[in-house]
């Protein structure tokens, strides 16, 4: 298993490579000197020149990338021009609040999208079935700003049971269930969708593999409709779940610049926003960075989730 | 399949599909005829007529904090949404079917540089990407539009590459081949018509999905900017007036929320209809 997690995690180097590569390459593939570009048209000839030795632009290209990336090797990301601080702190600061929102909506996602999935699976046809059918195929055409609002206006600004924006209440310090309450609203927002999508993969899987031979042998044995649709049905369904799953990681990353835009939630998202208003390249390139990095490795954790789901799947 | 008229009957001979379709036409049409319908100035309003709830006389669909004419303005920012939309899912498609149509036939080091450069793109969440190069780009309409296509095109190379090379070894290719057939003509004549079911679903599927992009990378003040009617740029404005006037964000959204629903219930038809082994991404 060892040597197995340390081939695939080798295997990742040259994606890391090539995300690298285009990330560093973002800042000189924009129109125009870079440094006018960042620092706009009204910049002295001074600040220009200071920027361009900052970042090095007078080098050769391959040299400046040299640069950069043993620089994000030893935790130096460059400093954001408009804040004028280190990249790697603003980044993590934040990466820690878009974490936790993108977990909060992944585990009500993967629990309720899959119970959903197997339910409607199992009662193909009925009503149930339909109104989860129905009800998955809104869940996934909302897009996350709009459902942010809705739920916003329902739950925040008409009943008042959570709050509509930030992390905190104002002037709080952050106790645990203050920070519960005001995850609530953004992380179902961002669950709908990917909820919805599991819950139509699961209900499709779970479909297709009810319909093979060793179900049906099960089930002439005289085990129990339980037993049956979860220790041998499900089990063979999840393979496929988990490709699912792991794949909507991707899309919780993406989805959570939008939805903490909505509930000015202060994550990677609004840090993100608000460096390419201000062509902020060396903090676009950092937010960028971080998040393709965690998308990899969770790609990553995916696979190696497939080799304990399923014994067959060998570690060569 | 059983002539162009037997697939439009099996497409909307199913209810659910054709009222979809003809909710789709409805809204296309206000777009495309939001000009000559006689509507207010979607961009100028009168004060006077601030924040007029729905079903206000003159006002259908209420007014915005400037008292322009929701209904107006949802008309005009559907030319712009769904406009971006179509034309984003365009771009994706044309440049990602032909690298993916070559790279499969042809094989061999184009295919192989052409993959490693996709799975690079891959490596980025979609969102992410499309960020990524409006930060390059620079903010603005279409800048955004661009970005959200390309974006798009790692997604119909892998499609349209896998068509190719299932299809590279078929007999009718390796007849044209030995009849003497050019690459180009083979491409286009039997390799690209016989991939058309898996694109075009996919294709479908993916407008109500661009669409929503575009929205977002408005709503986010990326893509259109105001006074412009966009739709995401609408529902954006109208969050500062949730409290007194929840309808201008929520007509625009339900504009948005209801043009995705259609398209990914004429997609799922489509596909039905096409290609039932495919699995929506």
């Amino acid at each position: 298993m060892a040597s197995y997690l340390i081939r695939r995690l080798l295997a990742t180097l040259p994606t890391l490579l090539g995300v690298s590569v285009l990330v560093f390459l973002s800042m000189h593939l924009a129109p125009g000197d870079p440094a006018l570009v960042m620092l706009g048209p009204k910049a002295t000839a001074t600040s220009l020149e200071a920027l361009r030795g900052e970042l090095g632009l007078d080098r050769p290209i391959h040299v400046q990338y040299l640069r950069w990336i043993g620089g994000v090797l030893s935790g130096d990301w460059g400093r954001s021009i408009q804040l004028k601080a280190g990249v790697l702190p603003l980044v993590w600061e934040r990466l820690k609040a878009t974490l936790l929102l993108s977990v909060a909506a992944m585990l009500i996602a993967v629990g309720t999208g899959i119970a959903v999935g197997v339910v409607s699976a199992v009662r193909a046809g009925t009503l149930l079935d339909r109104a989860a059918i129905t009800t998955t195929l809104i869940g996934y055409s909302l897009p996350p700003f709009f459902l942010g609002i809705v739920l916003q206006v329902l739950l925040g600004l008409q009943l008042g049971w959570f709050p509509v924006t930030g992390m905190y209440r104002a002037g709080g310090g952050g106790e645990l269930l203050d920070v519960l309450r005001h995850l609530v609203l953004p992380a179902l927002t961002l669950a709908a969708g990917i909820g919805a999508l599991l819950a139509r993969m699961t209900r499709a899987t779970m479909l297709e593999v009810l319909r093979q031979d060793y179900v049906r042998t099960a089930e002439a044995k005289g085990l129990t409709r339980r037993v049956v649709v979860l220790q041998h049905a499900f089990r063979n369904a999840l393979i496929p779940i988990l490709t699912i799953v792991g794949l909507q990681t991707g899309y919780v990353l993406g989805g959570a610049v939008l939805v903490e835009q909505v509930f000015s939630w202060p994550g990677i998202g609004t840090l993100a926003i608000n460096a390419i208003l201000a062509r902020d390249f060396p903090l676009v390139q950092g937010v960028t960075l971080m998040v393709a990095f965690t998308y990899v490795f969770t790609n990553l954790l995916t696979d190696v989730a497939y080799t304990l789901v399923d014994p067959r799947i060998s570690y060569q | 399949m059983p002539g162009r008229r037997g697939f439009w009957r099996a497409f909307l001979g199913e209810p659910v599909a054709a009222i979809a379709f003809v909710v789709l036409a409805v809204i296309a049409l206000a777009a495309l005829l939001a000009p000559w319908l006689g509507l207010p100035d979607p961009v100028r309003g009168s004060l006077v007529d601030r924040l007029q709830p729905p079903l206000t006389p003159g006002h259908p669909l209420g007014t915005d904090e400037f008292g322009r004419d929701l209904l107006s303005r949802v008309a005009w920012g559907g030319r712009v949404s769904l406009g971006i939309g179509f034309a984003a899912v365009g771009i994706a498609v044309a440049i990602g079917v032909t690298l993916g149509l070559v790279s499969g036939y042809v094989g061999g080091r184009f295919d192989f540089w052409t993959m490693r450069f996709i799975d690079m793109l891959m490596a980025f969440p979609y969102i992410l990407l499309a960020l990524m190069i409006v930060a390059i780009l620079g903010p603005g309409l279409m800048n955004t539009m661009l970005a959200i296509s390309i974006a798009g095109v790692p997604y119909y190379v892998r499609i349209a590459r896998s068509s190719a090379l299932s299809l590279r070894k078929r007999e009718f290719v390796e007849a044209a081949e030995a009849a003497g057939a050019s690459s180009a003509r083979i491409l286009l004549r039997h390799v690209l018509t016989n991939s058309l079911s898996p694109i075009v679903v996919a294709a479908t599927l993916d407008v109500g999905w661009m669409i929503m992009a575009a929205a977002g990378m408005s709503f986010l003040g990326l893509g259109a900017q105001p006074p412009q009617a966009e739709w995401g740029v609408m529902l954006s404005n109208g969050r500062q007036f949730l409290r007194v006037a929840p309808w201008v964000s929520l007509v625009p959204g339900t504009m948005i929320f209801l043009v995705v629903l259609v398209l990914n219930l004429l997609g799922d038809r489509l596909r039905d209809l096409l290609d039932p082994r495919m699995v929506g991404r």
